[in-house]
């Protein structure tokens, strides 16, 4: 650049009497690059591309902190990034990858695909890919079998792929008739979806009706890899699984603990508000992990610790607090005073105290490797700085993401970090809660609308069974009552909760909630779930447009392929897991084994490798739709540009393959099956026995038509993304609040970056805590803390009220007419009576509140008060009836506009006294409850602690002999067949009876493949619980017996090669690369600064096996091969540990890169990582595995850069 | 006004959001690099990319130190490079900003020896050098350089250089070492370290409070060694500089 360039730069911009006005930045660096000295014509040109220069927001597509992005386009090009000022969360900063990210638009980016593609060519087969041992193995295959790739119209595209799955359904044989009425089974599908966590709300929550109304939950996505663990663990504990906290809310904690997380480097820019805590408010940053990474560069403390002892460490914590404190902080007034508040049974704390006095910090060093003195500091500075020990005036929080969450214990590490915030009284405040930071731009919206093969969308129950349809018909006759009026039939049993009205118990609160929400879906879906009559709930033919069950999960379906022989296509949108998924090689085989794989993406991708189909998609700033951050909020996309050459927007993909699917015959609901069109909307006169009243009738048709023509895209003009969005609200509890049905605006498009007035609602805590409640929207009802309870009335010291005016709102007598104290943060919710709003949550947020509540209408109208067809729903059309029952026997029906409902769309949910209280937190789960009959006159008893605790050391020690005798994998093997089921040993009162642990209260377990055998059988793994995972030490299937020979469970199984070394190696992602790398290696900007893919490893190991950095280095095991470059660093540890404090070595393995693309290798890092499955979701254990090391031939190495042609550079530069 | 940016060295979380922002307003291609044993990556500036984030590795076990410091053109308050400059090309402006005029270069190079920071680079395309121009197009209107306004963790503070003076003479107060405040005359970047650090650990050259021309006048030998020790510490070893380093010998 010269001066001359600056100076005509900035009189250009004089020129035009622009330069102070900041939208202007998008003068494009390029186009002034372009014009060294621009001439009269040239200005008058870039005056009128100026003129053109205008500015889309959204964003940032890739992690999932929701920072506003700014592009600025020169007619259709786009010119410029930036942060969005505005934006609460990012305040105009951008991480390099967001800064990066103009280079994922196709003007930019030659690597996008523009064209859908059919392979002409064979694919890999099964066989071949299962002697694959070393990467040079799998790179001859790969090679062998690139694709060949013929470019089609998408019509062409679209019916091929309708045609052959419609085949693979009939070949199926898939039928609705079952013998007790007419459903599908929901695994038996033989399409397995997988859609992506970069996908839109709308995209997600379509992709699962879809996939549910063809009669399947053969349905996940990648949130099954990154934080299933989080959710399931959270919400069996405190009701949603969930970030608590936000992201400028983290520079309040006292004590901000990052274990299992590296925000520096995977969420860059919430560091800025943490740092801020940490420089203006002396919060105290402690780094627990296995590297000295990013984030541990900024810590007040750290420990390196091993990878697989996080429960162990986390344990230590309340030991400390329970056991070595004085007074231990169960005798603490504000302990007591805390647990009783949230419902916290003083009986289960005793039980878990007695497991949390085994861990002390002489044992709990000897597992994690942290020195006893370290871990004292870390748990006093925690303990000491908590809301128990503070009077609730500091708080500790803690953060974590794939660290806690990939082991196949991550469901109790993610509780247990649930059940320290709990005990230590931080649970449910600013500054104090819990804090999973997660992945992707839109993983939160996509898990909680539920691309996922166990729950419909906003975490409802999937059926199984055709007596809950039974008791939800009953339901509906009752008037879709709240929990509190709810009658459960005597002939439904126990299983629903109590059978009398105005009793009600978690169970019964629950299942009232399902089935509202069942209900929304059958209203907004077209669908029908009751019985057919629908007067006769107990002996009428069940009809569930719901299928029954639940599905394959992201990490299951390979055996589903390969062992059951159930999935024959898939269809794989926006991911790419052939990288990502842990143990490939075996996805490399259920890929291989497909008659049909359709992939949508934006590049040709390693798992294309294995496609038939090739569907050129949209990155997110090409689409239009709402994004929810990992905290909750939800934000507003705009189409910054159009994909390049074909390429569409998944939205329009999606619902184009569901009219062919239509056409070709393979979408047949269960109620079209049977013949049910129309349903008769009845209530049961509660004063005649028999006697039903008929509201309305509505009809059943499957309801996929969004067409508005309000965008001016082509692609959206079929598909209107704010019709569907207002679908969700209606159709997802989670997320009814998001659209304003008054003002008739999607409440994510709010921009407002100004704190709410103290006399606001919520206004106190806005203003104190800086939470932007009128920045996007936040579920539930726009609450930004969760469970937050207290921080009104303990930690300020405020007396706050609000009254309802006696028949203003659509609330029960509770509330009506009263003036009533509010505790903490309330949400806010449109009042369907007067259309105004009105605080949601009373006092405050208690646990699971959310999923309790109460209903203005319960008994006499139907949710939304009924709904003829969607359509009409989604326009704003209600039936708008109610029936008044009197107690003579008579009725009267009166509609919406006589009482005076200005928004019936708006429900009558309220939450009182008695909802908020009636949510308690689980300090125990037990995830296995009853018996197991064995059938040899033996019986599987699921046992508590105590009774655990008698059979313990004689399990361990028998595991421990037998181990010794045949190796640990032989030992588990006998052990399970020995007792029918693994933690278990007989009861020492009755032989015949086995107990097992029933896995109430988390105990540390080793992971699956443990560096120290001694650890491995004191304190064994409990992967073989899961028969998925037992199935990996003993194949059900002849075929692939030798898969058993790949696992390695300790490093006496493993075969090591001389000059060899065994470590424990874990995974990790940088700042700079984006998960499979396809995002990031891919551009120019990002490759610059990691190009190549490397292991870190320990000074000490890199010496005594002559290892440089820069060497070519092998990394294996019984899986696989690879090779990378070493980084020699102290930054990754030599730890001592087990009983003798041997030496213990941790790599380092970001797993970045795979053989497609830009900057690409066969050294892909999860071909050496195992699939050991977490007990209650299935998610991998990636976070620790075995692995050996040892010094390379720099010919092994693969890694081709591949001169990359950017487009990057303005294009005069070279001129 | 002459303008100054703050480095806190403290705040910064090595995310290289600043190196990627300065290609994307500047419009340099990114760089063909390789591997790099410590993340430094490219090892060193060049005429693409005109600041780059340094790793520092230091220590082991509880003394384990990893810090980041971001390198770019100093804005020396009197610049080493105007003064090598034969045809003015160089030159700071009233608003303390080096630019350089590409019509007037002749790519002789002498700047790139003089720099005690290893800045500019010679671009074999455009036979000119390049380096950091300050932003001067945005900050010339009001805005606030790329990296600046790109760094989530406002390590970097932009302002007069009065107030940046003076804010790091407060961060000095409070025992933070501090570079750029006398060394080589001053700078117009300064650099607060994080305490137990020395900038000498981040390979920032040791010099005197005097100024180039004050050096120069102490004869070229002088100028020569500072200027091979400036270069040795900024990462000869990578090998890229190590050329320049044998022309001063030869001057």
């Amino acid at each position: 650049m010269t001066e001359s360039v600056v100076v005509k730069r900035r009189d250009f911009l004089k020129v035009l009497g622009l330069s102070s006005v900041p939208l202007l930045l998008g003068d494009s660096s390029k186009l002034v690059l372009a014009i060294a000295s621009p001439s009269q014509e040239e200005i008058r040109a870039m005056e009128k591309d100026l003129r053109l220069t205008r500015t889309v927001r959204g964003v940032c597509a890739y992690c999932a902190v929701g920072c506003g992005i700014i592009f600025y386009k020169v007619g259709d090009s786009v010119v410029y990034v930036e942060g969005d000022p505005d934006n609460p969360i990012n305040e105009g900063k951008l991480c390099p990858k967001g800064k990066a990210s103009i280079q994922l638009f196709g003007e930019y980016n030659p690597r996008r695909i523009k064209t859908p593609m059919i392979r002409v060519n064979p694919k890999p087969t099964v066989d071949e890919l299962k002697a694959v041992r070393n990467q040079a193995d799998l790179r001859k295959i790969i090679e062998k079998y690139k694709p060949v790739w013929k470019p089609v119209t998408w019509d062409e595209a679209i019916s091929f792929v309708a045609r052959k799955i419609k085949e693979i359904i009939d070949e199926a044989g898939l039928d609705p008739r079952q013998e007790d009425g007419f459903y599908y089974n929901g695994k038996q599908f033989p399409v397995m979806i997988e859609a992506g966590a970069k996908l839109t709300n709308e995209e997600a929550y379509l992709i699962k009706k879809m996939a549910t109304m063809m009669g399947s939950y053969n349905i996940d996505h990648d949130a099954r890899r990154c934080h299933s663990t989080t959710v399931a663990g959270l919400a069996g504990t405190v009701g949603f699984g969930a970030q608590t906290q936000h992201f400028i809310d983290t520079q309040f904690p006292a004590v901000y603990l990052i274990f299992g997380g590296n925000p520096a480097e995977n969420h860059p820019v919430s560091m800025r508000h943490t740092l801020r805590g940490r420089e203006e408010r002396g919060l105290k940053l402690v780094v627990v992990d296995p590297r000295y990474n990013r984030t541990a560069s900024k810590s007040d403390i750290f420990a390196f610790f091993r990878p697989g002892s996080d429960l162990a460490f986390l344990l230590y914590i309340l030991h400390y607090a329970f056991w070595e404190r004085n007074p231990p902080v169960d005798q603490l007034n504000t302990f007591r005073e805390f647990v009783e508040r949230f419902n916290v049974d003083i009986d289960e704390i005793a039980e878990f105290k007695e497991i949390a006095k085994d861990y002390t910090a002489e044992e709990v060093s000897k597992i994690t490797g942290i020195p006893p003195d370290k871990l004292r500091l870390i748990a006093q500075t925690y303990v000491e700085n908590s809301g128990v020990t503070t009077n609730f005036q500091k708080f500790a929080s803690i953060q974590w993401a794939m660290g806690q969450t990939q082991h196949h214990i991550g469901t109790q590490i993610t509780r247990m970090s649930a059940l320290i915030q709990l005990t230590l009284g931080n649970m449910g405040f600013p500054g104090g809660g819990l804090n999973p930071y997660r992945g992707h731009s839109n993983v939160q919206g996509t898990t909680d609308l539920c691309i996922l093969s166990h729950i419909l969308p906003g975490y409802i129950k999937q059926p199984s069974s055709t007596l809950q349809i039974r008791v939800y018909q009953d339901w509906k006759n009752q008037g879709f009552p709240d929990a509190w009026n709810w009658e459960i039939p005597e002939w439904a049993g126990s299983a629903f909760g109590p059978n009398e009205r105005g009793k009600v118990n978690s169970t019964k609160i629950l299942w009232s909630w399902w089935f509202h929400n069942w209900r929304r879906f059958e209203l907004t879906w077209g669908i029908f779930v009751g019985t057919d009559p629908e007067d006769d709930p107990q002996n009428g033919t069940v009809i569930s447009d719901f299928p029954f069950g639940a599905g394959y999960t992201e990490n299951t379906w390979w055996q589903g392929a390969l062992f059951d022989d159930v999935i024959k296509a898939a269809i794989i949108m926006a991911e790419n897991p052939a990288v990502s998924n842990a143990d490939t090689l075996t996805e490399y085989m259920a890929l291989a084994s497909l008659k049909l794989l359709v992939v949508v993406d934006l590049w040709e991708t390693e798992t294309a490798t294995f496609a038939d189909v090739l569907l050129p998609g949209a990155v997110q700033y090409e689409k239009y739709g709402s994004i929810t951050n990992s905290s909750r909020w939800i934000q507003w996309q705009d189409r910054v540009a159009s994909p390049p050459g074909d390429a569409k927007p998944d939205l329009w993909i999606m619902t184009r393959l569901w009219e062919a699917l239509k056409a070709e015959g393979a979408v047949r609901l269960p109620s079209q099956v049977y013949g049910k069109y129309r349903e008769r909307v009845l209530i049961r006169n509660p004063y005649r026995e028999g006697e039903f009243v008929q509201l309305y009738e509505r009809k059943i048709s499957p309801f996929m038509d969004y067409y508005t023509g309000r965008l001016p895209d082509e692609d959206y003009s079929e598909v209107d993304p704010e019709l569907v969005y207002r679908e969700i609200d209606l159709a997802v509890d989670l997320y009814n609040g998001m659209y304003d049905w008054v003002d008739r605006r999607p409440l994510a498009k709010r921009r407002i970056a100004f704190l709410r007035g103290e006399s606001d609602i919520d206004g106190i805590l806005d203003r104190t805590y800086l939470m932007h409640k009128d920045w996007g929207w936040s579920w539930p009802k726009n609450v930004r803390i969760l469970y937050n309870l207290w921080t009104l009335s303990k930690t300020l010291g405020r007396r706050v009220t609000y009254e309802f005016p006696s028949g203003k709102y659509a609330v029960g007598p509770e509330l009506d007419g009263k003036t009533v104290e509010v505790t903490g943060e309330t949400g806010e919710i449109r009042d369907a009576v007067s259309g105004e709003w009105r605080p949601a949550f009373i006092p405050g947020h208690n646990f699971v509140v959310g999923k309790f509540y109460k209903r203005a209408w319960s008994g006499v109208a139907d949710v939304f008060t009924g709904a003829v067809d969607p359509r009409s729903l989604l326009s704003g059309r209600v039936v708008g009836k109610f029936v008044f029952f009197h107690e003579d026997g008579g009725y009267e029906i009166k509609t919406a506009d006589e009482l005076g409902i200005v928004c019936p769309l708006c429900e009558s949910f309220y939450y009182d006294q008695e909802v908020v209280m009636a949510g308690k937190a689980n300090y125990k789960k037990p995830y296995f409850k009853g018996t197991k009959d064995l059938g040899d006159g033996r019986v599987v008893k699921y046992v508590g602690f105590y009774d655990w605790r008698r059979v313990r050391d004689a399990f361990t020690s028998e595991l421990a002999q037998l181990a010794d005798q045949m190796g640990l994998k032989g030992a588990i093997i006998e052990m399970k067949r020995r007792y029918g089921e693994w933690y278990a040993y007989p009861s020492p009162d009755n032989p015949s009876e086995i107990w097992a642990w029933d896995m109430r209260y988390p105990i540390h377990y080793e992971p699956a493949e443990s560096i120290c055998k001694e650890l491995a059988v004191k304190y064994p793994s409990m992967a073989w619980r899961r028969g998925e995972n037992f199935n990996l030490i003993s194949p059900p299937k002849e075929d692939f017996r030798e898969l058993a020979d790949t696992v390695n469970l300790t490093p006496e199984e493993m075969h090591v090669p001389e000059g060899a070394v065994v470590v424990t190696a874990t995974t990790n992602r940088l700042t700079e690369h984006f998960h499979t790398g396809q995002l990031t290696r891919n551009l120019p900007l990002l490759a610059e600064l990691f190009p190549e893919p490397f292991v870190e490893i320990p000074k000490p190991l890199a010496d005594s096996l002559g290892i440089k950095s820069g060497d070519i280095v092998e990394v294996g095991n019984n899986r696989n091969r690879i090779f990378l470059r070493a980084m020699v660093t102290n930054r990754v540890p030599k730890m001592a540990i087990g009983p003798d404090g041997r030496e213990c070595y941790v790599v380092n393995l970001p797993w970045h890169w795979g053989w497609a693309g830009a900057h690409s290798t066969f050294a892909v890092v999860n071909t050496v990582s195992g699939i050991y499955m977490d007990t209650v979701t299935t998610m991998q254990e990636t976070k620790t595995f075995l692995a050996y090391i040892r010094k390379a031939s720099p010919a092994d190495y693969d890694y081709r850069a591949e001169g990359e042609p950017t487009s990057w550079a303005a294009p005069s530069r070279r001129r | 006004m002459e303008y100054g940016v703050l480095v806190v060295v403290d705040r910064c979380i090595g995310c290289r959001a600043c190196q990627v922002a300065c290609h994307v307003w500047n419009g340099t291609e990114a760089e063909s690099t390789e591997f790099s044993p410590d993340y430094t990556n490219p090892p060193d500036l060049t005429s693409n990319v005109w600041t780059v984030v340094r790793f520092v590795e230091m220590g082991e076990g509880d003394g384990l130190r990893w810090y980041f410091v971001k390198r770019q053109c100093m804005h020396c308050v009197e610049p080493a490079c105007v003064a090598a400059c034969p045809t003015g090309a160089l030159h700071k402006d009233k608003d303390g900003i080096v630019l350089w005029d590409s019509k007037k270069c002749i790519g002789c190079r002498y700047c790139v020896e003089a720099c005690p920071y290893g800045v500019p680079h010679f671009d074999p395309l455009d036979k000119t050098i390049r380096k950091c121009t300050f932003c001067a197009d945005r900050v010339r209107e009001g805005l606030e350089p790329a990296c600046v306004a790109a760094c989530p963790t406002d390590a970097l503070i932009f302002g007069s250089l009065d107030e940046i003076r003076a804010r790091a003479e407060e961060y000095r107060a409070k025992g933070h070492p501090v570079y750029g405040l006398e060394e080589g005359g001053g700078t117009s970047w300064i650099y607060v370290f994080p305490k137990e650090t020395a900038p000498s650990d981040a390979g920032l050259p040791r010099l005197g409070p005097e100024t180039p021309r004050e050096r120069i006048d102490k004869g070229l030998l002088a100028l020569a060694m500072a200027a091979v020790a400036g270069l040795a510490a900024w990462g000869v070893s990578r090998g890229k500089a190590a050329p320049a380093a044998q022309e001063v010998k030869v001057r």
